[in-house]
């Protein structure tokens, strides 16, 4: 068993209940050792009080006899005396045989007024006495004792009645304490003529008290002797008391002006009043008074006993109590500690399991449970808990490891993936005809977008894509296909043929329907001239030298590549000057979302890129990224990053310097794109210094050229693209109008005749004869499924 | 608004400035319809604001003549340029209007 830790902070469950339950039993015990002790003390009392009083009432009645065998002596002489009144001397006797028969009666007096008797002149009092064992007869009354004032005399014949006097100590006979009976004699008219009296002497009352003391000190049985019991007299002189020097010397007051109470001394009135009770006095200790009077003398006799005598039984029952009570205090504590700290131990030593576990040792033991008790119900959820937490610890550290397992993978995809774009800028340096750079950022560990570059036998062949989806499934198709590209490129130069190749590639067993939007293109570093095909991404941007031009590259959309097995795609044409840039870009730029949702939109992209161009540094790919990148940033903010963001820009920057103007213009099969061909030609003219009429020529034989293949090649509602190539050296101004769609020669159309009156003249081929009239040279050909219109003018200065 | 129309003195009046070239020529198509309506009147154009012409701006003239042409009145032409004049030159169609 463990050691009682009752004193230290942290005490035991078994302690607690133990402290709780010895306590509530200590307050019940002490309540009802209280109501047994103060009802056993009132029963004491009452007993006490019946048996002082009876012990009051035995000297009572022993007093009155004594004091009545006096009284009735002297009442039965009366009639001697009356028949003796006329032999005065015959009184002498009378007395003398009153105390012969009385042996109580130590002196008795007939005293007579004064000059009752002539002859005996002023006082006569026959007077009887014991001295010894012999009576003595004298003549009481003289100068020296004139008992007409005294009490014994004067009281009782004012009262008119018989009366017993204070006690007193005679001088003459024995300094004995007497007291005096004396009757008044009344003659027939109702006058006193004399005083018969009798003394007795009251040693005897000191005796009886003396033995009721005794009786009361042996029946307490404590051998202290503090009872003790007293008489006192009219005005309170004691009468009779253990201790003799006060009897007759001090009164009852003297002694109550010493305690602290002054109820004591109400208590002394009572008793002098003659009544009968109780009372507690305080006198070095707590004393029980029990008092009753002597009603024929008016004397008041009183027992005091000491208050811890009478309870000394109850005293010791309820120290027997207690003791017994303490007892069985320490035995309910120390059962009650075992027993409660022996079902609570399994507590103790499920908590160290609890740390155990808590520890990680997932198997320690659980401490041994037989009960059925809470005990028992404790123990099954602790094992169901250890089992459960056993079981998911060991699935969460399967699963973590997976994760683990899975990020380290994901990371090793992304460094792939990563590696797998040109990252070392600028990738070209020796090459001083293009400046590329390109950047992706992936949303997730690996992504769906992808951008490349490689040049070969004088091209540059470039493509960007995004696949659709997200996530590894995207990343393996991104390399798919960014491979498929490499090696395509290697040996294919239509972007159209390596977007089909592609295509095919990607479609054949695509049993997850994944498509990938690409941008192919191919630039002839020597000349300018680009191909492109476009597989349903976004147009790129094109960013004219100056900066005075910012468009999209007018691209037909064309179906993303995988989606379809066998599909065609087609190709633009355009020729690009030195100093423009395109910049490609993914759907993660115009779809990057701020915080309220709201796109980046195609708006915003062209308003910054022409912003950046205006800007008085030297535009290169790489600031037109950084810029962007700051621009889609700040506008974006702190919302996630929804998709990759990938974009490149390719800066041609190819000098020509044989004074060879090139330039191109791609347009929309739509007429009201025609104005662009103002610019157009106002670029070439400022470029070459052409005169005013030369410049409208050949913009109104270039608009004619357009507008007959806007109106020709394409049918109605089909979206198509018109290039045109310019070549302007200083001899020829070429220009090649290409378009991809149906074939159709508008040199084999007949000429109008001019000369025919209005009404006569057709609407059609007005335009082709004024091509005809402007140029030297118009010829048509077929090639590679274009349709190829080239005009050349001589614009040698003569 | 390349041809602007008004009557004056009791026949068509029009000032045509800018450039008819195709794209332009499309949207005038609605511009002229008050002339052809009233072309019993004769139309007068004062080209002298007209600084480019293709064969689309030409079908649009073409289309005044014929109007004219029918109710027995006739298009004149007021101060054309240079360019204008080279390609009413070449097509012919320089004797369909009177030249002012």
């Amino acid at each position: 068993m463990m050691p009682i830790n009752i004193f230290t902070p942290s005490r035991s469950l078994a302690a607690k209940i133990t402290l709780w339950v010895t306590a509530a039993m200590l307050m019940t015990f002490v309540v009802i050792t209280l109501f047994i002790y103060r009802t056993t003390a009132d029963g004491i009392f009452m007993e006490a009080n019946a048996r002082y009083q009876g012990l009051l009432d035995n000297n009572n009645e022993e007093v009155n006899a004594t004091l009545k065998a006096v009284e009735v002596a002297i009442g039965n002489n009366v009639p001697l005396v009356e028949e003796s009144l006329n032999r005065p001397d015959q009184l002498y006797n009378i007395v003398k045989r009153i105390l012969t028969l009385n042996p109580d009666i130590v002196g008795s007096a007939i005293a007579f007024e004064p000059e009752y008797y002539k002859d005996k002149g002023q006082w006569f009092a026959p007077y009887a006495y014991r001295q010894g064992n012999a009576i003595k007869v004298i003549q009481l009354g003289s100068a020296d004792y004139e008992y007409h004032y005294m009490d014994w005399y004067q009281i009782p014949k004012h009262l008119g009645k018989a009366y017993w006097s204070e006690p007193y100590y005679d001088q003459n006979g024995g300094n004995m304490l007497m007291t005096t009976y004396s009757l008044p004699l009344l003659d027939n008219d109702g006058r006193m003529y004399a005083i018969f009296t009798a003394d007795i002497a009251l040693e005897w009352l000191s005796s009886m008290m003396q033995q009721t003391d005794s009786i009361n000190n042996s029946e307490q049985e404590m051998g202290e002797g503090n009872a003790y019991s007293f008489i006192i007299g009219r005005s309170g002189t004691y009468i009779a008391h253990p201790d003799h020097e006060r009897v007759a010397n001090e009164t009852f007051f003297s002694y109550t002006m010493q305690t602290p109470d002054s109820t004591d001394e109400l208590t002394g009135y009572k008793m002098i009043n003659g009544e009968e009770g109780n009372a507690v006095f305080h006198y070095n200790g707590r004393f029980r008074v029990y008092y009753s009077p002597i009603e024929r003398t008016g004397w008041s006799m009183a027992i005091v006993v000491p208050e811890k005598e009478l309870l000394a039984v109850a005293n010791r029952t309820g120290l027997v109590i207690i003791t017994l009570m303490i007892i069985g205090l320490i035995i309910v504590f120390f059962v009650c500690h075992y027993t409660i700290g022996l079902i609570t131990k399994p507590l103790t030593r499920f908590a160290d399991s609890a740390d155990e576990i808590a520890q990680g040792n997932f198997d320690a033991p659980l401490p041994a449970v037989k009960t059925r008790d809470e005990m028992g119900r404790l123990h099954d959820s602790f094992y169901t808990m250890q089992q459960s937490l056993n079981h998911q610890i060991k699935e969460t550290i399967r699963i973590n490891g997976q994760k683990n397992r899975i990020e380290s993978e994901l990371q090793i995809a992304q460094a792939i993936q990563m590696a797998m774009l040109p990252k070392t800028f600028p990738p070209f340096p020796t090459c001083n005809e293009v400046a590329i750079y390109g950047r992706l950022t992936p949303a997730r560990e690996v992504g769906g977008d992808l951008y490349d570059f490689c040049i070969r036998d004088g091209m540059l062949f470039y493509c960007i894509g995004d696949v659709s989806g997200k996530g590894v499934p995207a990343s393996l198709l991104m390399a798919a296909t960014r491979t498929l590209f490499r090696t395509i490129a290697a040996h294919e130069s239509q972007p159209k043929r390596i977007v089909s190749m592609l295509n095919d590639s990607i479609a054949e067993d695509n049993e997850m329907n994944m498509f990938v939007t690409l941008f192919v293109g191919m630039i002839d570093l020597t000349t300018g001239r680009m191909l492109y095909c476009n597989a349903g991404h976004d147009a790129p941007l094109l960013i004219s030298n100056d900066g005075r031009h910012v468009g999209q590259l007018p691209v037909i959309p064309n179906l993303p590549a995988g989606a379809f097995y066998g599909r065609n795609y087609s190709e633009q044409e355009t020729v690009i000057d030195s100093g423009t840039t395109i910049f490609l870009f993914t759907d993660g730029l115009t779809e990057a979302m701020n915080n309220s949702n709201e796109a980046f939109g195609e708006q915003r992209l062209f308003d910054i890129a022409q912003n950046i161009s205006k800007k008085p540094e030297k535009m290169t790919p790489r600031l037109l990224i950084d810029q962007m990148t700051e621009a889609v940033h700040a506008y974006v903010g702190d919302a996630e990053q929804s998709d990759d963001l990938t974009m490149m820009s390719i800066q041609y920057t190819r000098q020509h310097n044989d004074g060879c103007v090139r330039r191109s213009l791609a347009l929309y099969n739509d007429v009201k794109y025609t104005s662009k061909l103002s610019e157009y030609v106002e670029a070439i003219a400022i470029e070459k210094n052409f005169e005013e009429d030369l410049k409208t020529e050949i913009q109104l034989a270039l608009e004619e050229a357009v507008v007959n293949v806007m109106s020709y090649a394409y049918p109605e509602g089909t979206v198509g693209i018109v290039n045109i190539n310019g070549t302007i050296d200083n001899e020829w101004a070429t220009f090649v109008v290409t378009d991809s769609g149906i074939p159709f020669d508008p040199l084999t159309k007949e000429e109008p005749d001019i000369t025919l009156p209005a009404e006569d003249r057709p609407i059609g081929g007005l335009g082709i004869f004024m091509v005809r009239h402007i140029m030297d040279e118009v010829t048509y050909k077929r090639q590679d499924g274009k349709n190829m219109l080239t005009l050349k003018k001589k614009v040698t200065k003569n | 608004m390349i041809f602007d129309v008004k009557e004056l003195n009791g026949g068509m009046f029009a000032t045509v400035n800018g450039v008819l070239d195709t794209a332009a020529a499309t949207e005038a198509q609605q511009e002229i319809i008050p002339l052809v309506e009233n072309a019993d009147k004769g139309i007068v154009l004062d080209c002298s604001g007209l600084k480019y012409i293709s064969s689309s701006g030409l079908r649009l003239l073409l289309t005044l003549v014929k109007a004219t042409n029918a109710r027995g009145t006739r298009v004149a032409l007021e101060n054309i340029t240079k360019e204008v004049k080279k390609v009413l030159v070449m097509t012919g169609f320089i004797e369909l209007f009177d030249l002012r």
